[in-house]
């Protein structure tokens, strides 16, 4: 069964959240403190009032304890991430960042999760290193509200929070962003699932999944330019099973929550594209690049050596085929080249899982390929990073489907 | 074939889970003397063993009154501290490897103490030592 309570709880806060944004989008100043405080509120009228979800509540607890409890130590989440919401506290302007000061800080990334620390120091009125990174802590708990609301069971909820620790741990409330990406991955990945497959789910709460799709999806964007990417493949691979596999049309109110969803993001990118802002993988010797690596095996072998070989996937995938093993055998080969229709309509979850985590696998990969900078130092400072929202992925569908639960199947 | 029952199970991920929080606490350099720099306006971290958050708190204040906005830093500052932190730290003043101001310090033993002075003489001519610092 859903927790419907928690869903709730999670539209309301995911809607301040970007509420905070647009105000600061509009240069509107109003507001935007009562916002934090019903953020506060809701948080701890979550922790303190009813008795259900003891273990997502402690985990919440420690995720604050921990964040108010370190100093900022991470390079990207320090001169990226908290330097941007610096820059927004002390110009009281979203937009500060179009001047490309500092341009090693990437000015082009989304301000959703700078501007939300901006928004706690001005509640607090004061600047620290540790304030604002308490946006990091809110936005890691509202994940963990939403996911823990389709899972009953105590002992699947004590294994979720650790190998979502474990897949995590190097970013983990560094005030870099890449673990709540992951997190968000995973929300907005249910939630397209939902949309695409399993509508008869929130057949009642028509107008509470249309909020939570709207806001999960519009979030996981906006956090990085990464977000853009996992949706449009997440959108890519829904459609492709729908279309083209189980031969069924698509709902055309789909297409409006995507509109929706991907608009303030594309505004983002328009305004930095229009200040003359690029993302600094793009540059003229892509194709030079990529036609050079691609030729020398070494270069295979290292992006997925680093890609792969790391904490944030090599345990998930290990699991996930352990633990599937019966099923992806089934469903690579009889089923997926025979189409038995059938058949496939039972592992509809599973196919989407395998066809998400290929697909932007392969797009990763083909962004070393052409990175303009040196291939190595940029494996070694972001591959396993960028591959946690795989990880946290194929460990949900894992978790989630032992036992009698038959949310993804 | 072990199998485990659920009593077995729940402690051993409990396990699991304590060494998950202790590796992030040991990662994140968690401190419980960092909760009492929370609700203070500062830049509380020691970004070198030289210059506190302090001292820059108090340089930010101090420029804002005689109008400095871009300040370049001194070469020998260079050596001892990380770019990007003095960046950081110092916003919002700006660094502008062209300003006419120059961060830097005097001498290093005596490391607490900053000076400014216009890039464009050799020497320093017009300085202001700032002895707010300990």
């Amino acid at each position: 069964m859903i927790n419907l309570k928690n869903l709730y709880l999670c539209v309301i806060l995911n809607f301040l959240i970007l509420f905070n944004y647009y105000l600061f989008f509009l240069n509107i100043d109003i507001l935007k403190i009562t916002f934090i405080l019903f953020i506060f509120i809701i948080i701890i009228f979550y922790i303190f009032s009813y008795k259900e979800d003891f273990i997502s509540k402690i985990f919440i607890l420690i995720i604050f304890f921990i964040c108010i409890g370190s100093p900022l130590n991470d390079w990207d989440g320090k001169y990226i991430w908290i330097f941007h919401a610096k820059r927004i506290f002390y110009n009281n302007n979203l937009y500060i960042q179009l001047d490309n000061y500092m341009p090693s800080t990437h000015n082009d990334y989304p301000v959703l999760i700078p501007s939300l620390s901006a928004s706690f120091a001005n509640f607090f009125h004061i600047w620290n290193d540790n304030i604002p990174k308490i946006s990091s802590a809110v936005m890691v708990s509202i994940p963990i509200i939403f996911i823990n609301s389709f899972i009953e069971n105590k002992l699947k909820k004590i294994i979720l929070c650790c190998f979502f620790l474990w897949v995590t741990e190097k970013t983990f409330l560094s005030a870099s962003v890449d673990d709540i990406l992951s997190f968000y991955t995973l929300c907005s990945f249910l939630v397209i699932y939902f949309l695409f497959f399993k509508e008869e789910y929130f057949k009642k709460n028509k107008k509470l999944f249309f909020c939570l799709s709207y806001t999960l999806i519009t979030l996981t964007t906006l956090i990085k330019n990464e977000g853009l990417v996992i949706i449009a493949i997440l959108i890519l691979s829904a459609s492709i099973i729908k279309r083209f596999i189980l031969n069924q049309k698509i709902n055309s109110s789909i297409y409006l929550v995507f509109f929706l969803s991907l608009f303030p993001i594309l505004v983002w990118k328009f305004i930095c594209y229009k200040a003359g802002i690029y993302n600094d993988i793009i540059s003229a010797d892509n194709v030079k690049n990529i036609t050079h690596r691609f030729l020398d095996l070494r270069n295979h072998w290292n992006i997925f050596n680093y890609m792969t070989l790391n904490k944030s996937l090599l345990l998930p995938i290990l699991l996930f085929v352990a633990i599937n093993f019966n099923k992806l055998r089934i469903t690579s080969s009889k089923e997926l080249f025979l189409i038995n229709k059938k058949k496939l309509k039972e592992s509809v979850g599973l196919l989407y899982v395998i066809f998400f985590s290929s697909l932007y696998y392969l797009v990763i990969y083909f962004i070393y390929l052409l990175t303009p900078n040196d291939l190595i130092w940029h494996l070694s400072t972001s591959a396993y990073r960028v591959v946690m929202p795989i990880g946290i992925i194929l460990i949900f569908y894992t978790i989630i489907n032992m036992g009698k639960n038959k949310l993804l199947r | 074939m072990i199998i485990f029952n659920k009593k077995t199970l729940l402690i051993i991920f409990i396990i699991f889970f304590l060494i998950n929080i202790f590796l992030i606490l040991k990662r994140r350099e968690f401190n419980f003397s960092h909760f009492k720099y929370f609700l203070r306006n500062e830049n509380y971290q020691e970004i070198n063993k030289h210059i506190n958050g302090s001292v820059i708190d108090s340089f930010i204040l101090f420029a804002k009154k005689e109008g400095i906005k871009e300040i370049n830093f001194d070469k020998s500052i260079l050596k001892d501290y990380n770019i990007h932190d003095l960046i950081f730290h110092f916003y919002p003043i700006k660094y502008n490897n062209n300003s006419k101001y120059i961060f830097s310090y005097e001498n290093k033993s005596y490391s607490h103490c900053i000076n400014y002075h216009d890039a464009n003489k050799n020497k320093l001519k017009k300085f202001v030592t700032l002895y707010f610092c300990k």
